[in-house]
């Protein structure tokens, strides 16, 4: 379903000398299939992650990145949107003076228009609303609020989760959506990801806990380091780098 | 030569209507047949239109004061806008449709002025207005929950049409044209014209003094809570006129009104003058709220043509207790000077100013409001929103001036500014002066860009780049448009869009 | 706009042209000449000229004086080495290290827009010098002086390439009218920290006028104390000309009856990623008048510039007065820019627990109004902050 072909990257921002970040990721996600990311801080999780959404200012300068057969990297990001393409953001952000709700409306309906479907109507969207908020264990007050102002972290990343029930992508990718949820918030935001688990669907959960896959099983674990994937494995891969660490992994690659 | 019948240069109009057609949809030109006062300003045009208005005596003395105060006046030069000199005797200071001050009854209304109005959204007839825009589709009880809006339609330089006239004077409520006001109400008028903005104010206030042509007119009795929404609507048709409407609304104790005012003009590829006086009086515990949706045409986006908008608005909470709010969506006019202002007279009287300004193209906007507390605990509150693209340029400019009388006085003052692309301008001037130590005043401003972690996270969720910069600029502008009233508050949202249309890529 | 400015403006006030024509009898050079042009633009300026709105020198000029000059107030800025500028002009110089000379030699082509007193100042100067600091110099102490007459002094002050220095500036007048010009200029990377004390006499119209001229990657650091005067204008016109440099406008403001103070800055980011922070502060009792003016101007090209701008007033009894004009002219989308401005009384709240604990009223409002203060004058360096600190304490306590 996702085809990463021995992707690189560099990061030219304004002001800044150019950098390389990823150097040559190659990697396979069945559909179906959840793959863990995991690795050191500044490895390049996120920055795969923005790659794959479109953020602009990060490049690919070769490879190749497919979804469906399809060319991601020559589609705007509004259109990988529309294509299925979720990202839970690391950092989710701020947008003063737009309530959730209004956002979620307005972007669920650019996605179906752009996808030729009708536009759902407003009861329908309410309704749906409501039960994934109480799926989610939130409270509705807080999606008339301006998206993620004032939000603790934890309700961002609760936040993060309500939108992809709602716009129900295919290929999600979730950057640290464990980090900052309390206990209780982890699983059930779990359960939530875990409900979207289908045959058509693939998912990407970069995390650096055990934990969280502990609620979402992987299929395969990669670990990412200095932009390269240095070891594959299944969800044992995870629990060898919880007692080990890095380190040895890293020195063994080298 | 009064009734010229300027011939429209039908390949320039389509021209400028190729560039910014999309944009600009009020851009239309209405063919009617015309009077115009001759092109100039004398003594002589200031007669003319007197007597076109069959004033008395008296208002014909006061325009010519005002007119030879202006002629020793200069025009201001402090404002952050740059424009050719402004030649004043090119200009018509009279233009009306044909017989229009004979118009009995609506039906007397000719079709292309009704069918102006219909294009423009703003119904003339009352049943349609009943039935709402859209016809007779809508049930009778639907119809009764749209909320009603009187209006008076000011076509060029006359009134054509005020609706609801006699179900508000059941209430007691006065709504008329100026003209019909100044024959009518002679006492009223005479009693608080110019009480607010003398007519020796300014150089364009003054101006507007002589010259002006019509208005509205609005008196709410005591207690008195007028019973719908009152509204004038502007429309500047006639080629190389101006327009100077005068309006002027009294609430008497403990009465309340919602007025709204809203404006626009055909894409010409010359600039036209508008220099409107509005004054506003609110007796003991009354409340004015006045909205305006400014549209008028912004030139085309090399700086061609467009409205030159230098406008004189204040309000004068004379009463203890009084209230006066201005709400303005800008996005119109080529230049705009504007300071809509309060007078904070009567003890613990408040005034607000909710503004937000937007310019593209080559617009450029110099506008804010003035809050003068002289009175115990007034308190006044301003939030202003700018919003600049392409190569235009935005100024707030404020004065907050707290008086050696007015203890306890508050004020608050919120600007914002946005720029959206590289080449535009946003500026902010306020004044603050105080003179008392137990008066509080805060004021706070900001300058930032469109921040591109939001454009792109509103872009990952599916917004295409347009909606998500229309969408961010909802959410800066927000707290503004919550003020304005609902049924406006819609049309302001999608003129913000269309103004920005084209301003990102 | 300032060309038919210029064309329309050469009716001169009778001061005004009496103070130009002093020039004839001495020989100016260009600089002086070019520095008569921009001053007789306006002329003495008045309140209806924009910027001048809340200190109008022709006025305040044309009040015949009452007789009550006094002798100079004193300053709190110790230095060891200086030069001193009395009514004669200068009147005794020591400079350990740095190297100067009398005069000031001729202007470079790109000179700041100072101002009317400051193109005054530049033009009829009777006496001033030009500095450079070198490296390792002892702070520079600068005192202007003296009680009536006018008095201009024009100095130049260059602080090399890598550079750190300090320099102290007491303005001291007990009358008359006088213009004070310092043109600072800091090379790359170059750091200086400026000192200001201002004090005069009910009668007296003083102004101490200051362009700032920044390299890439200069630091300049301002913090002024002023207690005003019978017009006391503290004006300072800085330009981020490169990329990189910082700037620090801090100080601020104490007035007493017959004491007004207008603090005017300027601010001009031309350079990409250059910053300004700006803090004054000021109190004011029955009788004084204080005012702000502050502009920042980000050029098109001033690209990541970050500024910004607080002022924020105490007005301790009625009869006080504060006005500001906290100014953003912005052509850069690209930048974080604010400012916030309040004016108030202290907090009674504030107020009631100190009283409560046992202070008296008096020496509550004292401490509180210092600690208000306090933190504009607190970025200075150890030295200055100290004396400034402790200069503001003996005003407030009237010890
Ligand atoms: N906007 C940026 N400016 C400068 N450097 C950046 C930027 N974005 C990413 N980088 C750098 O790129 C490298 C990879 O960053 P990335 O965010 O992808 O790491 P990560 O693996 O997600 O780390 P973490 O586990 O801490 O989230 C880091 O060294 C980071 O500092
Ligand atoms: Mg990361």
């Amino acid at each position: 379903m996702l085809e990463l072909k021995d992707l690189r990257a560099r990061l030219s921002l304004e002001g800044a000398p150019d950098r390389d970040i990823l150097n040559g990721v190659t990697l396979t996600v069945p559909a179906g299939e959840v793959h863990a990311i995991m690795g050191p801080n500044g490895s390049g999780k996120s920055t795969l992650s923005y790659l794959l959404a479109g953020r602009p200012g990060y490049e690919a300068t070769s490879g190749s990145a497919h979804f469906l057969g399809e060319d991601l990297l020559a589609l705007e990001p509004e259109a990988r949107a529309a294509k299925g393409v979720f990202l839970s953001f690391q950092y989710p952000v701020e947008i003063p003076g737009v309530p959730v709700m209004t956002f979620v409306r307005a972007a669920m309906n650019a996605q179906r228009t752009s996808r030729g479907e009708a536009e759902i109507s407003a009861p329908d969207f309410l309704k749906k609303s409501r039960a994934i908020a109480e799926r989610l264990r939130m409270d509705p007050d807080m999606l008339k609020r301006p998206l993620n102002v004032g939000f603790s972290g934890g309700e961002k990343k609760r936040l993060e989760i309500y939108q992809m029930l709602m716009l129900e992508p295919r290929l999600m990718i979730l950057d640290e959506t464990d980090s900052g949820l309390d206990i209780d918030a982890l699983r059930i935001v779990s359960e939530g990801v875990n409900a979207l688990r289908s045959p058509d669907r693939a998912m990407l959960v970069i995390t650096h806990y055990q934990r969280l896959l502990d609620h979402i099983r992987p299929d395969r674990v990669h670990v990412l380091s200095a932009g390269r994937i240095i070891a594959s494995g299944g969800p044992e891969l995870a629990l060898r780098l919880e007692s080990e660490g890095y380190d040895a992994l890293i020195a063994g690659a080298g | 030569m009064p009734d010229v019948k300027e011939n429209i240069e039908a390949g320039t109009i389509e021209a400028v209507r190729g560039l910014e057609a999309d944009r600009y949809s009020e851009g239309f030109v209405t063919d009617i047949e015309q009077e115009l006062a001759p092109r100039g300003l004398t003594q002589e045009t200031v007669r003319f239109i007197s007597a076109k208005k069959e004033e008395p005596e008296w208002m014909l003395r006061w325009r010519l004061d005002a007119f030879e105060r202006w002629q020793e006046m200069e025009e201001p030069d402090w404002a952050l806008l740059s424009y050719p000199p402004i030649d004043y005797q090119d200009a018509h200071y009279y233009a009306a449709p044909k017989n229009a001050s004979k118009y009995k009854s609506i039906d007397d209304v000719p079709k292309e002025i009704l069918d102006t109005y219909a294009k423009l959204g703003i119904p003339l007839r009352e049943q349609e207005v009943l039935l709402g825009v859209e016809g007779a589709k809508e049930t009778a009880a639907a119809a009764r929950e749209t909320p009603r809006v009187a209006v008076d339609a000011v076509f060029d330089s006359v009134s054509v049409a005020t609706t609801f006239k006699e179900e508000l004077a059941r209430a007691g409520v006065i709504f008329m044209s100026f003209s019909e006001a100044v024959r009518e109400h002679p006492d009223l008028v005479r009693r608080y014209l110019g009480t607010v903005v003398p007519p020796t104010d300014n150089f364009f206030a003054t101006l507007n003094s002589a010259v002006f042509s019509d208005g509205t007119f609005v008196y709410i009795p005591k207690g008195v809570r007028c019973p719908m929404e009152l509204s004038t609507y502007f429309r500047m048709n006639a080629r190389g006129s101006g327009q100077f409407e005068r309006t002027l609304i009294i609430a008497d104790e403990g009465s309340y009104v919602s007025y709204l005012e809203g404006c626009t003009a055909p894409m010409r590829d010359e600039n036209q003058l508008h220099a409107a006086v509005v004054e506003l009086v609110a007796l003991e515990g009354a409340e004015i709220r006045y909205s305006t949706v400014q549209n008028w045409w912004p030139g085309d986006s090399e700086g061609k043509g467009g409205v030159y908008n230098f406008v004189t608005k204040r309000g004068d909470c004379r009463g203890a207790r009084s209230r006066i709010s201005w709400t303005q969506v800008e996005t119109g006019s080529a230049i705009t000077w504007k300071y809509p202002s309060c007078i904070l007279r009567g003890d613990d009287s408040v005034g607000e100013f909710y503004s937000i300004a937007v310019t593209n193209g080559r617009q450029q906007a110099d506008t804010g409001t003035k809050m003068i507390h002289l009175g115990r605990n007034t308190r006044s509150r301003i939030i202003s929103k700018g919003i600049s693209a392409g190569r235009s340029n935005n100024t707030y400019r404020g004065l907050v001036s707290v008086h050696p009388r007015a203890s306890g006085a508050r004020n608050f003052t919120q600007c914002d500014s946005l720029l959206i692309g590289s080449s535009s301008g946003a500026h902010t001037v306020p004044y603050i002066e105080n003179r008392r130590a137990d008066a509080q005043l805060e004021h706070e401003a900001t300058t930032t860009r469109l921040s591109e972690d939001q454009l792109f996270y509103a872009r990952q969720r599916g917004l295409g780049e347009e909606q998500a910069v229309a969408l961010l600029v909802n959410g800066f502008v927000r707290d503004v448009i919550q003020k304005l009233p609902m049924e406006f508050a819609v049309e302001a949202q999608k003129l913000l869009e269309v103004s920005l249309e084209g301003s990102v890529g | 706009m300032s060309s038919s400015l210029s064309a329309s403006a050469p009716l001169l006030d009778a001061r005004s042209s009496g103070l130009l024509a002093r020039l004839e009898a001495m020989d100016p050079s260009p600089s002086r000449l070019r520095a008569r042009e921009a001053f007789a633009r306006t002329g003495l300026p008045h309140r209806r000229i924009e910027g001048w709105r809340w200190s109008d020198v022709r006025a305040a000029l044309s009040r015949p004086p009452a007789g009550g000059a006094t002798d100079a107030p004193a300053t709190p800025l110790a230095g060891g080495s200086g030069l001193a500028f009395g009514e004669g002009g200068l009147t005794a110089g020591e400079l350990a290290v740095s190297s100067w000379t009398r005069g000031v030699s001729e202007n470079e082509a790109r000179v700041p827009d100072v101002g009317a007193l400051g193109w005054l100042a530049e033009a009829l100067a009777l006496d001033g010098a030009d500095i450079t600091l070198a490296p390792g110099a002892q702070p520079l102490a600068l005192v202007f002086s003296g009680r009536e007459g006018d008095r201009f002094v024009h100095l130049r002050i260059r602080v090399p390439q890598g550079v750190e220095a300090q320099v102290a500036e007491s303005h001291l007048s007990g009358g008359g009218f006088s213009s004070v010009r310092v043109d600072y200029v800091l090379e790359a990377g170059a750091s200086l920290h400026r000192s200001v004390f201002l004090a005069g006499g009910a009668e007296c119209v003083q102004a101490a006028v200051a362009s700032v001229r920044l390299a890439p990657g200069a630091r300049f650091h301002q913090t002024f104390l002023s207690l005003g005067a019978g017009l006391s204008r503290l004006e300072t016109a800085l330009t981020h000309e490169g990329d990189g440099s910082e700037a620090v406008l801090d100080g601020a403001y104490l007035l007493g009856e017959g004491r007004r103070t207008d603090v005017v800055t300027r601010v001009d980011h031309l350079g990409v990623g250059a910053s300004t922070r700006q803090l004054v502060r000021g109190a004011v009792k029955s009788g004084g008048r204080g005012a702000f003016q502050g502009r920042f101007h980000v050029a098109r090209h001033a690209q990541k510039t970050d500024a910004r701008m607080q002022h924020h007033a105490l007005l301790l009894e009625e009869g006080a007065e504060v006005n500001a004009k906290p100014e953003l002219e912005i052509y850069a989308d690209d930048v974080q820019c604010a400012h916030g401005a309040t004016t108030g009384a202290l907090d009674e709240a504030a107020l009631f627990y100190m009283r409560q604990r046992g202070l008296p009223l008096a020496q509550a409002r004292a401490l509180l109004t210092l600690s208000f203060i306090a933190s504009a004058l607190e970025s200075a360096p150890s030295g200055p902050r100290e004396a400034l600190l402790g200069e503001a304490e003996r005003w407030l306590t009237g010890a």
